[in-house]
Formats: C-alpha cells, sequence, structure tokens
C-alpha cells in the first residue's frame, strides 16, 4: 500500500470458522500484510512454536484446544497475540489480557478496527510502521514530525493522528464515523463535523485539496 | 428466658411445693401427738393427785372415826393431803380449789372457771385444761373436778410442757432441714437430666443455622426416637427439600445461561462474516468481480445461516410461550401428512421415505406433533447419503404410541450421543451449517416432546445409520394421564 516495506508483517491467524478466517485475511491483506490460516489449536502450537509470526490473532472457541489453552502454551514466547472472541462477558476479556494477551478484540467487528487493533499491536512492539510516506509528504511516528517535500509542516496532535489514518488506509473509503472512532476514539461522542473541520485544515496545510475526496454521503478517501 | 430454664424452674417451684406441704402436714401430726401425749400425762398424773388427796381425806374420817367430816375438816385434810405431794419438772404447781374460791395459795394462771365458779350452773362439771406461753415456756393448766366427803372439788395443776415443745421443734428442724435437701437434689438432678434431654435442641439450632447460611447438605442425625428425632427428620426433609429446589433453579439459571452464551456465538458468527465482508465491499475503490462475487456469497450464505437460526429460535420460543390444547390425534394422517410436506426436501437428495402406522391416537398439538416428526425426519434426511431410504413406522404398546424414524446414513459417534441433546450443539459443525442446520433440531423436539409426555430414544452406529424411538402416551390410557398430570 505504500512504499516501506517494514510493513509486511506476517501474521497467524486461528480461526475455525472458514468465513472469518477468509475475512480476515482478505482485511490483513487490505492493511499490507500477509498471513496464514490455521483452524486447530493444538497445530497452531506448533506452527507457532516453529516462528516466523510478528502477530497472532486467536480465535478463543476452537475445537479441541481452546484459544486460552494455545496462550497458556505460547506465553513463553515474545510473539503478540490479539484474542478474537464472540463471547462477551468481561471475566473471558480479562482472563485473555491475563494471560498477556496485547489485545482482545469482541466479534462482530470492521475491517478497519481490526487493521487499528493489529497496527497498534504491531507498533507496540516496535514492528510498525515509523515513517509514512505519501507523494512528497512524509510523516515519521517515532519523533512525530511530519516533512512535505523535506519543510516541515506543523501539526495538531489530532491533524497528525489523521494524517496517519489517511496515508495507513489509502485509497479506502472511510466514513466520518470510522475517522471519529480511530483518531478520537470509540468512546468519544463528538460530532461528525470535528472530522469535516480537521480534513480541510489537513489539506489546507498539505495541499491535499484534490487527492483526499470527499464522498458523497459517506465520507473521505485519500487517492494513491 | 432458655427453656431448660423454665422446665427447671417450674419443675422446682412445684416440688418444693409438695415437700412443703408435706412437711406442714407431718409437723402438724407430731404437734398433735406431742400434745395429746402431753395432755394424757398431765391428766393421769392429775387424776393420781386427786385420788391421792380423796385417800388422804378419807384416812383422816377414818382416824377421826367420824361417820362424816364437816366441810372445814375436810378442806384442812384436802390441803394437808395436796401440800405434801412434791412437785418436780413436769409438775410446777397444784392447789385445790372448792365452790370457784383457793383453799389455799391460788395456782398461776387459773381461771374463774378452773376455779370452778361455773360448777353449780353445770350438770356434771368437766375437766378443763389450757395452755399458754410465758416466762417458764409452754405452760399447761388442767382444772380437775373431784368430790370427796360430799364436797366439791378442783385440783387445779399448772404443768411444764416446754420439754415436749422443744421436742416438736427439733424434729420439725430436722424435717425441714430434710426436705430441703430433698428438694436440692432433686432440682441439681433436674438440672442434669432437663440439659441432658435437651441437648440435642443445640444440634439442631446449630444445624438449622448453617443450613440457612447457605450449606444445604447439612443433615441432622438424631436416634433418640422421641419428638426432638421427629423434628430433626422433619427439619432433614426440610433441607432435602430446599436443597433440590435450589438445585433445580442452579441447573436451570446454569442451563439458561450456557443457552444465551452458545446463542450470543452463533448469531455473532456469522455476523462477523456478513459485517467484515460487507465492510470490505464499502472500503474499497475498486473490487474485482471474482471478489465480488464472492464476498457477496458469503454475506448471502451467512445471512442464510442466521435466518435459519432466527426461524429455529422463534419455534422454540413458540413451543414454550404456546398456549397448549391437547386435542386427540390420528397418527396414520399425522404420518402422511407428514410424508407430503417433507417429500418435496427429499426428492432433492432423491431419498425414499418408507412410512405406515397402526391406527392409533394421541392426544396433542396436531401442529407441534407434525413439527416433531419433521425435524426428526430432516435430521435423518441430512445424515443420509443420496438414494438411500429413510423409515417412519408406528405401533400401539402397553399404553404407548411407539415412533421409529429410521435413516441408513452416517450415524453419530458414540462419544457424541450425550451431547446431541444440548442446544446449538452439533456432531460436524461445517457440515451442519451448510446443510442448514442451526443444532436447535433436537432441543425443539426435546420440548414437544417433554409437554406431550413422552421421551425418546437414539441408538446410532457409525456408518450404519441412527435409530429414534419416540415414545407418546396414547389417548385414553393411563400413562396418558399420568404424563398429563406430572406435565
Amino acid at each position: 500500500m505504500n512504499q516501506n516495506t517494514q510493513q509486511s508483517a506476517h501474521i497467524l491467524v486461528v480461526e475455525d470458522e472458514a468465513h472469518i478466517a477468509q475475512m480476515i485475511e482478505a482485511t490483513l491483506q487490505l492493511g499490507g500484510y500477509t498471513c496464514e490460516n490455521c483452524a486447530d489449536g493444538a497445530e497452531a502450537v506448533d506452527k507457532i512454536f516453529s516462528g516466523g509470526y510478528d502477530l497472532i490473532l486467536l480465535d478463543v472457541m476452537l475445537p479441541g484446544l481452546d484459544g486460552f489453552g494455545v496462550m497458556e502454551r505460547v506465553a513463553g514466547l515474545d510473539v503478540p497475540v490479539i484474542f478474537l472472541s464472540a463471547m462477551q462477558q468481561v471475566t473471558d476479556k480479562v482472563r485473555g489480557l491475563q494471560l498477556g494477551a496485547e489485545d482482545y478484540i469482541a466479534k462482530p467487528f470492521e475491517a478497519l478496527e481490526l487493521l487499528a487493533r493489529v497496527e497498534v499491536a504491531l507498533r507496540r512492539r516496535g514492528k510498525g510502521d515509523p515513517v509514512l510516506v505519501y507523494r512528497d509528504i512524509q510523516q515519521d511516528l517515532g519523533s512525530h514530525t511530519v516533512t512535505r517535500a523535506g519543510v516541515p509542516v506543523a501539526l495538531s496532535p489530532k491533524e497528525f493522528e489523521l494524517l496517519r489514518v489517511f496515508l495507513q488506509h489509502q485509497d479506502l473509503a472511510l466514513s466520518r464515523e470510522k475517522l471519529l472512532a480511530l483518531v478520537w476514539g470509540y468512546e468519544f461522542a463528538g460530532e461528525t463535523r470535528t472530522v469535516d473541520i480537521h480534513v480541510q485544515r489537513l489539506r489546507q496545510k498539505l495541499g491535499l485539496a484534490d487527492k483526499l475526496v470527499t464522498l458523497p454521503r459517506v465520507g473521505y478517501r485519500l487517492e494513491k | 428466658m432458655k427453656l431448660w430454664q423454665k422446665i427447671f424452674l417450674g419443675t422446682l417451684a412445684l416440688m418444693v411445693l409438695c415437700t412443703s406441704l408435706l412437711t406442714l402436714l407431718f409437723v402438724r401430726e407430731s404437734w398433735q401427738t406431742v400434745w395429746d401425749e402431753q395432755l394424757d400425762r398431765a391428766l393421769t398424773q392429775q387424776q393420781y393427785l386427786a385420788r391421792l388427796i380423796k385417800t388422804g381425806v378419807v384416812s383422816t374420817r377414818l382416824q377421826n372415826g367420824l361417820m362424816m367430816l364437816d366441810a372445814d375438816a375436810a378442806d384442812a385434810a384436802a390441803v394437808r393431803s395436796a401440800s405434801s405431794q412434791l412437785t418436780d419438772e413436769f409438775l410446777l404447781q397444784l392447789g385445790l380449789y372448792r365452790g370457784g374460791q383457793p383453799l389455799e395459795r391460788p395456782v398461776d394462771g387459773c381461771t374463774d372457771a378452773m376455779a370452778g365458779a361455773d360448777d353449780a350452773a353445770a350438770e356434771v362439771p368437766g375437766t378443763l385444761y389450757e395452755f399458754s406461753r410465758g416466762a417458764e415456756g409452754a405452760v399447761l393448766v388442767c382444772s380437775l373436778p373431784f368430790t370427796a366427803e360430799q364436797q366439791a372439788y378442783r385440783l387445779v395443776c399448772r404443768f411444764s410442757v416446754q420439754a415436749g415443745v422443744d421436742r416438736l421443734a427439733g424434729q420439725s428442724l430436722r424435717l425441714v432441714a430434710v426436705s430441703l435437701t430433698v428438694s436440692l437434689a432433686g432440682a441439681g438432678l433436674l438440672v442434669v437430666v432437663v440439659r441432658t434431654m435437651l441437648r440435642p435442641l443445640h444440634n439442631l439450632s446449630r444445624t438449622a443455622r448453617r443450613i440457612a447460611g447457605g450449606d444445604y447438605a447439612q443433615r441432622l442425625e438424631l436416634t433418640s426416637g422421641d419428638e426432638l428425632a421427629g423434628l430433626a427428620q422433619d427439619m432433614n426433609r426440610l433441607a432435602r427439600a430446599v436443597q433440590q429446589r435450589v438445585e433445580q433453579l442452579e441447573n436451570t439459571a446454569e442451563s439458561q445461561k450456557t443457552f444465551t452464551a452458545n446463542m450470543a456465538h452463533e448469531m455473532k458468527t456469522p455476523l462477523t462474516s456478513i459485517l467484515g465482508f460487507a465492510d470490505l465491499l464499502q472500503l474499497q475503490k475498486q473490487v474485482p468481480d471474482e471478489q465480488r462475487m464472492r464476498y457477496a456469497g458469503i454475506i448471502v450464505e451467512e445471512t442464510r445461516r442466521l435466518r435459519s437460526l432466527s426461524g429455529k429460535l422463534m419455534e422454540l420460543l413458540a413451543v414454550e410461550n404456546r398456549n397448549l390444547v391437547l386435542a386427540p390425534v390420528d397418527l396414520p394422517a399425522l404420518f402422511q401428512e407428514v410424508a407430503t410436506a417433507i417429500q418435496p426436501l427429499l426428492a432433492g437428495s432423491r431419498l425414499r421415505l418408507e412410512e405406515y402406522c397402526q391406527p392409533m391416537v394421541v392426544n396433542g398439538d396436531r401442529e407441534l406433533l407434525k413439527s416433531l416428526l419433521y425435524n426428526f425426519l430432516d435430521n435423518a434426511r441430512k445424515a443420509s447419503p443420496a438414494g438411500g431410504k429413510l423409515v417412519l413406522a408406528g405401533r400401539p404398546r402397553k399404553g404407548w404410541a411407539e415412533i421409529c424414524i429410521r435413516d441408513y446414513g452416517r450415524g453419530i459417534p458414540a462419544s457424541e450421543l450425550d451431547k446431541i441433546r444440548q442446544p446449538f450443539y452439533m456432531v460436524d459443525k461445517s457440515r451442519a451449517r451448510k446443510a442448514g442446520g442451526a443444532g436447535l433440531g433436537l432441543t425443539l423436539c426435546e420440548q414437544i416432546v417433554r409437554i406431550h409426555g413422552g421421551r425418546y430414544e437414539v441408538d446410532s452406529r457409525v456408518g450404519q445409520g441412527t435409530l429414534i424411538t419416540l415414545y407418546l402416551p396414547l389417548a385414553g390410557s393411563e400413562t396418558q394421564e399420568d404424563a398429563a398430570h406430572e406435565a
């Protein structure tokens, strides 16, 4: 999706529902990740021990050895794990996190939510993308700086985050609600008008007027 | 106040009252005896004295050789004779009276009546006595009339009865001491006995508290065979009833929780695919045709799965909330109806249904029974290979309608047999889903069979097929009434 080769993290998806596995795979490919699928707990343990994965997406309800069982066995390895579960009990979530999981995503989830959580987990482990590049714009996530044609551009924290979301999801239609959720957080009860104002400022500061297009009734898209 | 204290004090009061009454009675009796004895002794001695005086007067007359003594001479003889009598501890004083006047010294405590003031009026003068207490202690004054030389005299004596009174007091004291000792000993014994008998009460209340605290497995062990043991038995029954009810409630709550959790999972799984793929279609600027078709296909398939799940859930809800009206249902007719209804489905898998039923009638809800047979047959269809055969057969047997649903399909592994009745359980998940299963068919069947007071058994061998034997109570039979009663 962008020119930085560091983005291609390899992810193991442990999920016994074939359709969900396919969906996750397609979503991860959209985020520029490569992935591998596995439908069985015991097999997943073997695969994780053989190494080569930057992140594990682990379903809790698996035939045979369940997700918690897998987690217990691979807890010694330093591989970040994100649980996926249809169970919404808080105890399940707590148990998952206590076992050392990086995050816990409740099903059903949206594609962008999955990508955002994966990205956060990878970045926390230093495997994320430190510098995002789009044409002459460079966004350094490590030093929190943005340059356009080598000239630094001053952005507010929310503008910076919004730019990151656009750069990471180029060519995708992002609704105002999703942008609000991804930048301001899922708990933020703000108005979508906030998004419009920030998009407007990004366009001005970075000269993206014709690339950061408005999709009627949907939201925005950063064209490649 | 505690029970043992009440029993103890009550019995003690009664006992003290009894012993006191007894003592009182006894003291009275002894008093009478002692009194009689003292009086007897006094009177005897007085009569003896009177005789002596009389003898003294007579001997004086004889010595003087007279036919008769005159009054003054007789008086003098009597006084002389009386004064020669010695007084002692018992006899304190004695004196003679004639016509109410003392002949010599008057006796202390002598009344006019005793002195003989009223004797002239009386036909026969009587013996008089009086008891009194004074400085000398208890004193008895007796007055005895006698005649000598045709003169009426009265001999008045004063006796000391203090010794008798002292003896009586000593006796009474001993009696009181004995009765007190007996009362105290009885009380002590009573405390021990009462407390021993009431000890099981402590056990009872301790156990009752434990049961109330939630330890419903607690039981009392009392073998005394009295009312307390009976109470313990009652409490055990109570605890058992509570325990059973609580377990029942817990089981119900547990199975409801499991049901809800499973249902959430079964609903969220297709939802996850649908949301994910729809999202992918919406997010991307351009989706290749092949991908779009695949995503849309999956969305349609998963939506169907949700539809089938919600349909089954609705059916289940309907069975649970249905106002059940049992009416006679003719089974052969019902079989034909079900066979016709399922025919298109069977034709799709090129399956043949053999159906026969002996004439019989059950009481039931026609629609639910149809749904029951349909569901069993649908399960049989899903397990059967194309071109196979299914059997639906019915016959009456010992008050029950015995209905067999047989397939010659895949069969169920023995290890799975006890799980298949659980809601949302599927032996082969992916296969069941492809066939449109939601894992609720047998749950539905179970509900319908239960409200009809029937049961069913599953016999299955891997590779040889499955036999479902369903028992429903026949209309008008005793089993029907029993089942209705139980339901």
